[in-house]
Formats: structure tokens, sequence, C-alpha cells
């Protein structure tokens, strides 16, 4: 089986740093590529060949912000297909609101405890990448 | 609290299969089955129906087939919040990217084997229960 492509968009080194760990001991084989911004995301994702099969975003970054990149992902013909997962710190009711308006398809709060993150990377891992089925 | 769980499947076998993988599973839900489109988007806009968190969706379905159930929820306004998880006998990829494209939040294919519900469906209901964070209305 091929392994799945994940960009994980996110400013923080350590939660960058805690999701490669976690992923590092996933069943199933996989890419992390890092943008960390919105707009190094949006860069990459204009880059040819370039689509990963899912995408982790993070909704307080510098520069272009988590909202802006999931609203063009998702306006976005070619790119809407891919899945993407917000994972933040924001237990805004807004935001979550705005996220599922604007079609992530899922949001997903980061726990500050390095445990429970740790955990949580591994039941996205299961969820995503065992269950459900993705493009590619 | 307790989830609402609206599943749209119109064959009464892959639904009693999803009704019975969810039973002492410890989470609280209630499961409410409609067998058509049409029942699905009537009870949906109705005043007296509970608002679902949660939508499983068959794509075959005679009348309103599923890929116009999920063209209409997720063009409206008040109910495209809602978390859409297709569950389908089709495992081809034009249907999986056609899905995500129409926005779906999950695509999940049945299994062949009935033992295998069980799993599937319990983390289907645990990542959107305990894992994700739902609007709340």
């Amino acid at each position: 089986m091929e392994p799945i492509n994940i960009l994980l968009v996110e400013d923080n080194p350590g939660d960058i740093r805690l999701t490669q760990e976690a992923l590092l001991d996933s069943k199933i084989r996989n890419n992390l590529e890092i943008a960390m911004d919105g707009e190094q995301a949006l860069k990459k994702l204009q880059e040819e060949g370039y689509r990963p099969d899912v995408i982790f975003l993070d909704l307080n970054m510098p520069r272009v912000s988590g909202r802006e990149v999931l609203v063009d992902i998702k306006s976005d013909p070619e790119l809407k297909k891919i899945p993407v997962v917000i994972l933040t710190t924001s237990q805004n009711e807004e935001d979550i609101l705005h996220s599922y308006n604007n079609y992530c398809n899922c949001y997903i709060t980061k726990p500050i405890d390095l445990e429970q993150f740790i955990k949580l990377v591994q039941s996205i891992d299961n969820f995503w990448f065992s269950i459900v089925k993705l493009p590619t | 609290m307790e989830k609402i769980i609206l599943l749209i499947e119109d064959n009464p076998t892959d639904a009693a299969h999803v009704k019975e993988a969810l039973k002492d599973c410890g989470l609280s839900y209630r499961l409410y089955t409609v067998t058509n489109g049409e029942d699905a988007l009537s009870k949906l806009n109705s005043k007296d129906f509970i608002r679902p968190s949660l939508i499983i969706l068959d794509l075959f379905l005679p009348g309103l087939d599923g890929w116009k159930i999920l063209e209409c929820l997720k063009s409206d306004s008040s109910l495209r919040t809602i978390p859409v998880s297709i569950l389908t006998v089709s495992g081809e990829q034009s249907d999986i990217i056609r899905a995500y494209k129409n926005m779906a939040n999950c695509y999940i294919v049945k299994p062949p084997d009935p033992g295998q519900y069980r799993d599937i469906l319990q983390s289907l209901c645990r990542f959107w229960f305990e894992t994700a964070r739902l609007p709340e209305f």
C-alpha cells in the first residue's frame, strides 16, 4: 500500500514535533510535510503534482490564517476533495461553526497535556487512515 | 448528552447491521432510520425533529439518491454543519472523489463481512462524539 501523504499546517514547533512523534508509531506508513503558516501551505498546494491525501490545519497562524486556507481549499475545484482536519487550541464556538460552514471535514481541539495530544493524533490516525477511505 | 444519529439506508439488512453494531457501545445515542431521501429531507426540515449530530448516508437509494441528498444538505445553510458520513458498498475512487468534492465529511465502505460492522461503526461514532468537536445548537 502507498504511504499516506499528510500536509501539516502548523506554526508551533512543539506541536509539530509531537505530531511527528505520534505518527511515527502509526500502523499505516505516512509521509508528513510541514507548512509553517497559511501562506506556505497555499504555495505548496499550488505546486504541480503535489496533492496530499489529507491536511491537518491549525487555525491561528501568522500571515494567512487557517480560516483563510480552509476557504481557499474548499472553493478550489481541484483541491476541495482533500479532507481537511482542523487541529487547533481554539474552543471558540464561532470557530467551530465557521469551520463546518466552510466545509472542514472535522474539527478537533488540541489538548494541552502531552500524553493526551499523542493519544489524540493516534485516534485521528486510526479513524482517517484505517476506517475512512481517502481520495487518492 | 444523548446524540442523535440519522441513518439514511434503504437496505433493511444493512440498517440492521448498523443498529446491531452500535448496541452496547457505551455511547449515549438515539438512532433514527429512514429508507429514502424524501423522508430524510422531510424529517430534517421538520420542526418536531431534533437536529442530528451525525448523518450516515448510503449513496444508492431509490428515488432521491444519496448524491442528491448530499447536495441538498451541503447547500442548505442550516443543515450543512451536520457531519455526513457516507456508508456505501462502492469503493470506487470516482465515487470517493465525487463524495469529497460534494463536501461529504468522510467516506466509509461497507464491510463485506457483517462481523466488521461493529468495529467500523463504533470507531465512526467514537470519532465524531468523543474526538471531534461538533457545533452546538
